[in-house]
């Protein structure tokens, strides 16, 4: 990131009087005047003309923090490694295409072309059905280099458990119909059921532990 | 115990469909490469099992199989115990 990256207030993302208000996390939150001047003025302008009395390592920092926290989207090549706040199609398409690409030549190495489709098929049938149990629920993707991800409000332990169980299940399950037909892709298919454990954001959250 | 329980059961799930899909790979890629008869598993517990005759191939899950999903349900509750203890 530099004092020349665009800066652009996340969707669903609102400043309502002192408050920011983020309506995919169902968020109310008390802002500082940086940032309230910050997320209004958030319209595609560099980081360097949106907070200049910070001065470029403050203004960069500032932006950095609002970023992590999902606040802003941060655009230009700098993007490519900070957290990018989205429609959930839009986060999760590129990044498996992206993955399935940057397999490929080992796919092809190893004699195992099916692995690189099935690494992004893998990626995007998982996020895919997280995204088909959150149903009507407000929601966006976020992706973070080429890991997407779904950002949406505290569920209840039983939506929490349908949706939690829904990504890792559904490549798992395919891969029993993969197994005869490509035995490598079904292994990496099934390697999905994994984030079922505590081990994986999708299990704790699962377990209701998150 | 809400949570151990889930834990549990989505641990033993877990382990169990990547050992069976695990071993059903290992099964096809023995046909496939004209391997002998083996077996895989754990001390005398049998995981997969591949027989290879003069007529024809077979592959077969042991009772190791199910033992080993079980294992991963405990472990995995364990660990949801123990995260579960740390949050408060």
């Amino acid at each position: 990131m530099t004092a020349r990256s665009r800066v652009v207030r996340a969707p669903g993302v609102e400043l309502d009087g002192g408050d920011v208000v983020d309506r995919v996390r169902g968020l109310r939150l008390p802002a500082n005047a940086t940032a309230r001047a910050v997320l209004a003025a958030a319209d595609g302008r560099t980081i360097a003309e949106l907070v200049p009395e910070l001065g470029a390592h403050g203004a960069i920092a500032f932006c950095t923090q609002l970023n992590r926290h999902l606040l802003v989207n941060v655009r230009g090549l700098a993007a490519l490694r900070l957290p990018v706040r989205t429609t959930p199609l839009r986060a999760i398409v590129p990044a498996s295409l992206a993955l399935a690409v940057v397999a490929l030549p080992a796919a092809l190495l190893l004699h195992a072309w099916a692995l690189a489709p099935a690494l992004g098929g893998g990626v995007l049938l998982h996020e895919l059905a997280h995204t088909a149990a959150l149903g009507l629920a407000p929601r966006a993707g976020v992706r973070r280099g080429l890991r997407p991800s779904l950002l949406h409000a505290r569920l209840g332990p039983g939506r929490a458990l349908a949706v939690g169980v829904a990504g890792p299940l559904a490549p798992a399950l395919a891969a029993f119909a993969f197994v005869h037909v490509a035995a490598v892709a079904a292994v990496v298919l099934a390697s999905h059921a994994l984030a079922l454990t505590v081990a994986s954001p999708d299990g704790r959250n699962a377990c209701g532990l998150s | 115990m809400r949570t151990v329980v889930i834990a549990f059961v989505l641990g033993t799930l877990a382990v169990g469909v990547v050992a069976s899909i695990g071993g059903l790979a290992l099964g096809i890629a023995a046909q496939a490469g004209g391997w002998s008869s083996f077996r895989a598993g754990i001390g005398p517990l049998v995981l997969v099992s591949y027989e290879r005759t003069a007529a024809a191939s077979a592959t077969s899950f042991g009772a190791g199989l199910p033992l080993l999903a079980l294992a991963g349900g405990v472990l995995n509750a364990i660990g949801a115990g123990v995260l579960s203890r740390r949050g408060g």
